[in-house]
């Protein structure tokens, strides 16, 4: 999962802990199973997250990361210490969630449509068309069924009083609900005592409301609509997802070799010759998609797969050109959109973002470099990210210099207080820091998985929860009861 | 509904690499135990002739230490390692076709001997690859829909198997050329197409080149002769092309058919003849099946090309000619 962004988290001391109110004083929805580990022990505890590791190992559930061009195949660790969202809690994230996505959905249509929220000037027209992810030749494209963004991953944090903030918006390739349904699955084999009691959400639906809604997306006219996953191929470090998700489908799994465009329609090679192909869940990026389109260089892409696109002969989920409504300096108009067509307050505040194109920010921004995680717009995976308190001298000049000559380029935020929560190490139980990423999906309905991925930051104090850095995960439950009484 | 011709291709592979893994690790165990207490038939040129068997060129005379770290884990040639790692990266590729159970054997299978090693006991970790291979082989018909991406898993396994025996035929003929009645060499060839067993039960302990060769060539119930492979690879191909009018079906039923309807005697006697019918079908057969099934609409498919020609097996059939 080289791909998920990072968030960021620092040791200050007073991050709120998800599961201890005080040292040995567990929060009422984490009653039962601080009390339930406790009985286990610590030995145990380390033999089942051993044994954990080792069937994720035996099922492949791992992710490659690229050391001098060799690829290493490594674990996403799983830590057995269930994070509990109440239900109440969830509604209102649920209902936040949707609303931001479905703000946002809207945003594209417009923005590549009439442009109506850029004429009323609700939203500065330049900031929003200067975004790398602004696909211009799509303006004017009619999106199927009127939606860009059939699934979203949208990042959480808390700071020190519990509060949730949005982090950031995956609104192009997001991953990691693999790993939602595979935490699951592990902790109900190895450690299924601590369900007992506890009324946990189910998160299996997804795949089948996903297909639902991607087969919907064909439009009436297709009785039997053909869905495909188009991968990137085996070496991806999202691979593992990619065969989970088409297996828990029952879909194709494609690599760009598999696929044939002819006057618009888009087709499979099969045994029996070209197949018809009405939608593609794509997980290879805007610019490797095809080769006339983007990259020429790519080798993944299927040539005329975006005109087949735009004339309307396929399906792209999600579609293309989302990446102007995910860059982190139009995540700062997020609230204003949200506004402007739904009428609504935010139900989700964001982080308090600088944006470097105004001048008085920027000036903050590069005086207050030490204070300050400062990231690229468009980027994701943490590259090019500089974490204020860790970074160095010559990094903060480096990131200034930058700043200075590109300002549309970068965007700072303070740093976050990230919560934490206790995981199970050699020594005993540690406190790590960790964020949350929900997954909305949009169909004839918008809904959102119970819960979500919770990275971990597996190493102590350490500032990224990013599976290549040595982060992991937990898995997330939507508890119906507060306390795990029956 | 139809298979993607690259999933089927790497289905093929992929039977094709288990059975050549299984294959490998029992060939190696057979004549590792045969070194042991017999200063071997051929002498100094046991291990080298071994290693030709096993698919490398010709080479110089080796020790038995070498030949074994050449067949289990060299990098470059056609190793049980290499075949294993190709297995895996098969399955790997065509992932949402196998079944759980399938898969997690292979995958554990390749785990565990990564992390063994072979630590100079040869005879132990040779017998965890059969039998693990043995479980996946099991598992493929007992936890998969019997398919047409299963039928490819078939295919590839048995013609793989088929291919493994008639060469072993072939090269132990002449080796053995001398030693026609020499009943433990003949007993070690059955033993290392795994039909030591279902010979002794069929004539018992007497032991000549003329009834083995007969017996794995043509026999219609053992699961390691060639007639029942090809028998097997035929049925998996009528569960491919249900119509029974695609050209490699066409061919692999001749194919069969010289093999059922063969005179015992004369095959006994000189196989030489029947297996070149074989080399010259077979060669047939895989360039029907990749213009039907592997490459049908002639554009470039990089990964089956690559995969077929790279494959030990067509390369030791080339370099035997």
């Amino acid at each position: 999962m080289g791909s998920v962004v990072p968030a960021q988290a620092v040791v200050r001391g007073d991050s709120y802990d998800e599961m201890l109110a005080a040292p040995g004083r567990p929060r009422r929805p984490y009653l039962r199973i601080h009390q339930r580990l406790q009985t286990l022990g610590h030995s145990e505890l380390r033999r089942r997250q051993r044994l954990a590791q080792r069937v994720f190992r035996e099922l492949g559930i791992t992710f490659t990361v690229y050391q001098d061009d060799r690829g290493i195949e490594k674990l996403f660790p799983v830590d057995l210490i269930p994070r509990v969202i109440d239900d109440r809690t969830w509604a209102r994230l649920e209902r936040g969630l949707k609303q931001r996505v479905t703000a946002l959905n809207l945003f594209l249509e417009d923005v590549y449509g009439d442009q109506r929220i850029l004429r009323q000037g609700a939203v500065p027209c330049d900031l929003v068309l200067s975004a790398d992810g602004f696909l211009r030749e799509l303006v004017g494209l009619r999106a199927p069924r009127g939606l860009h963004c059939h699934v979203a991953g949208i990042d959480l944090v808390r700071d020190h009083s519990g509060d949730f903030y949005v982090l950031e918006d995956n609104l192009r390739t997001p991953s990691g609900i693999s790993y939602v349904l595979a935490n699951r699955q592990i902790l109900k084999r190895v450690v299924p005592e601590l369900f007992i009691g506890y009324d946990v959400r189910p998160v299996e639906g997804y795949c089948h409301e996903f297909l639902s809604n991607l087969r919907w997306l064909a439009g009436s006219d297709v009785a039997d609509p053909t869905v495909v996953l188009l991968t990137p191929g085996i070496y991806n470090s999202a691979y593992f997802e990619h065969w989970y998700l088409a297996k828990q489908m029952g879909i194709d799994l494609v690599e760009g070799s598999d696929l044939v465009v002819d006057q618009d329609r888009v087709f499979i090679r099969t045994t029996d010759g070209l197949r018809p192909v009405h939608v593609v869940y794509r997980r290879v990026d805007d610019e490797f998609l095809d080769p006339i389109f983007g990259r020429p260089d790519s080798l993944v892409g299927i040539p005329g797969l975006v005109n087949a696109y735009r004339a309307g002969g396929v399906v792209l989920a999600n579609g293309l050109g989302n990446g102007v409504a995910d860059d982190k300096a139009v995540y700062t108009l997020v609230p204003d959109i949200i506004r402007y067509y739904l009428g609504e307050e935010p139900i989700l505040p964001n982080v308090r973002t600088y944006l470097c194109t105004r001048d008085a920010e920027r000036r903050y921004v590069v005086d207050h470099l030490q204070d300050l995680v400062v990231k690229t717009v468009a980027g994701s995976g943490g590259y090019g990210m500089l974490i204020g308190p860790m970074s160095t001298l010559a990094q903060r000049a480096r990131m200034r210099r930058l700043i200075e000559a590109h300002p549309r380029r970068f965007i700072a935020q303070p740093v976050i207080d990230l919560s934490v929560q206790p995981v199970i190490t050699a020594s005993g139980l540690a406190s790590r820091h960790q964020d949350l990423r929900p997954f909305v999906l949009s169909g004839p309905e918008t809904t959102v998985a119970p819960g979500g991925l919770t990275r971990v930051a597996l190493r102590p104090g350490s500032l990224v929860v990013n599976s290549s850095q040595g982060g992991g995960s937990r898995d997330t439950w939507v508890t119906a009861s507060e306390d795990g009484t029956p | 509904m139809a298979l993607l011709s690259r999933v089927a291709t790497v289905l093929y592979v992929l039977g094709r690499d288990v059975e050549r893994t299984e294959h490998l690790a029992r060939l190696l165990r057979v004549h590792f135990e045969l070194s042991l207490d017999r200063s071997a038939p051929s002498g100094r040129h046991f291990w080298s002739d071994f290693l030709q068997l096993a698919g490398w060129p010709a080479p110089d005379p080796v020790v038995r230490e070498h030949a074994i770290a050449l067949v289990l884990s060299d990098a470059a040639g056609p190793s049980l390692r290499r075949s294993l790692e190709s297995a895996r990266r098969a399955g790997q590729a065509v992932r949402p076709s196998l079944s759980i159970e399938t898969w997690q054997q292979l995958n554990s299978l390749y785990w565990r001997l990564s992390d063994a090693g072979w630590q100079g006991r040869p005879d132990a970790y040779l017998r965890q690859v059969e039998m693990g291979t043995q479980l996946i082989a099991g598992l493929v018909d007992d936890t998969m829909t019997h398919d047409e991406a299963w039928n490819f898993v078939k295919l590839g396994k048995y013609l793989e198997r088929a291919a493994n025996v008639i060469r072993l035929v072939e090269r132990k003929a002449s080796e053995l050329a001398e030693h026609d009645e020499d009943a433990i060499a003949w007993a070690s060839v059955l033993r290392s197409c795994a039909s030591l067993e279902a010979f002794r039960m069929r004539f018992g302990a007497t032991m000549s080149a003329q009834v083995v060769s007969r017996f794995l060539l043509l026999d219609r119930l053992s699961p390691h002769s060639a007639a029942f492979c090809i028998g097997a690879a035929l049925a998996a191909i009528q569960g491919i092309d249900t119509d029974g009018e695609s050209p490699p079906h066409r061919v692999l039923g001749r194919l069969s058919a010289t093999f059922q309807y063969a005179d015992p005697a004369q095959v006994g006697a000189s196989p030489a003849k029947l297996i070149t019918r074989f080399d010259e079908q077979n060669a047939e057969l895989h360039q029907a099946l990749r213009r039907n099934y592997f490459q049908p609409s002639q554009l470039a498919l990089d990964y089956a090309g690559d995969q077929l020609t790279r494959h030990p097996q067509q390369q030791q059939q080339r370099s035997e000619g």
